[in-house]
């Protein structure tokens, strides 16, 4: 079974021409200005914009002819969930590593408090791994 | 078979956008709202009015402002924001981790 090595959510990833990854403003804390006449806003409110979720999974001995999927699953800071992606990950013959680059559209703000992102992995359709969940956290301040 | 509504972009349409047919999400009825209204006053009037599921209950982790951004009207979501600021987590101390060490001909393979 393939372990995840590398699970971070950041503004934007850069492939090179050989496939290497190089991973721009890791998030940590996001925060959302107001102004102070602004309507207040809806507990689903998303901003559009483009940020991407990667992992990197290193493969093991006798993992060639198993499948994989990666399940991505994103929680508002009130336990509710935002997105859900599913990925097959299969290994490439002489590659020891896959990375995997989730692209999500919108960032979602409408509550303030930690996005949990969560990442399992599943094997015939069971559940083999979980990975412990990282959190980007929501502010709302002033302008 | 799934369509896309030119209105409210929720693209899983069992049926063409046309003929009285009625979006389930924000309720156009086509081929009469839009014969008064074009789609993007429409859509002007279901975000206007917040956007909400029309018809029964919405897909599973459904969300209007994601649907509008991935069918490519991002613009059409209230400006919620003025400015987004990501911040690091952690703080950053800098460390030199080989001293005399050079940066330049590693060759990063995965």
């Amino acid at each position: 079974m393939p372990h995840l090595s590398v699970f971070v959510a950041c503004d934007k990833i850069i492939i090179d021409q050989s496939g290497v990854a190089s991973l721009i403003t890791l998030f940590g804390t996001i925060t959302i200005s107001l102004p102070p006449e602004a309507p207040e806003l809806p507990v689903n409110a998303i901003v559009p914009k483009e940020w991407a979720v990667f992992t990197m999974w290193e493969w093991e001995p006798g993992d060639e002819k198993k499948k994989f999927m990666q399940h991505l699953e994103m929680r508002w800071p009130d336990g509710s969930v935002f997105l859900e992606k599913k990925d097959e990950i299969v290994k490439v013959p002489e590659k020891r590593m896959t990375q995997i680059v989730s692209p999500i559209a919108g960032f979602p703000v409408g509550q303030p408090g930690m996005i949990a992102l969560n990442v399992s992995l599943e094997s015939d359709g069971t559940t083999v791994f979980k990975a412990r969940p990282i959190f980007v956290e929501v502010v709302h301040g002033p302008v | 078979m799934r369509y896309r509504c030119p209105v409210c972009l929720f693209d899983r349409l069992p049926y063409p956008p046309t003929g009285y047919h009625i979006c389930p999400c924000c309720s156009t009825e086509f081929g009469n709202d839009d014969a008064e209204f074009s789609h993007l006053q429409l859509r002007e009037m279901w975000v206007g009015s917040g956007a909400f599921w029309f018809f029964g209950n919405p897909p599973a982790n459904w969300n209007p402002w994601m649907q509008l951004v991935e069918g490519g009207h991002p613009e059409a979501i209230p400006h919620f924001q003025t400015n987004l600021k990501s911040e690091a987590a952690t703080r950053i101390e800098p460390r030199l981790i080989m001293p005399g060490a050079s940066p330049y001909g590693l060759l990063a393979e995965t």
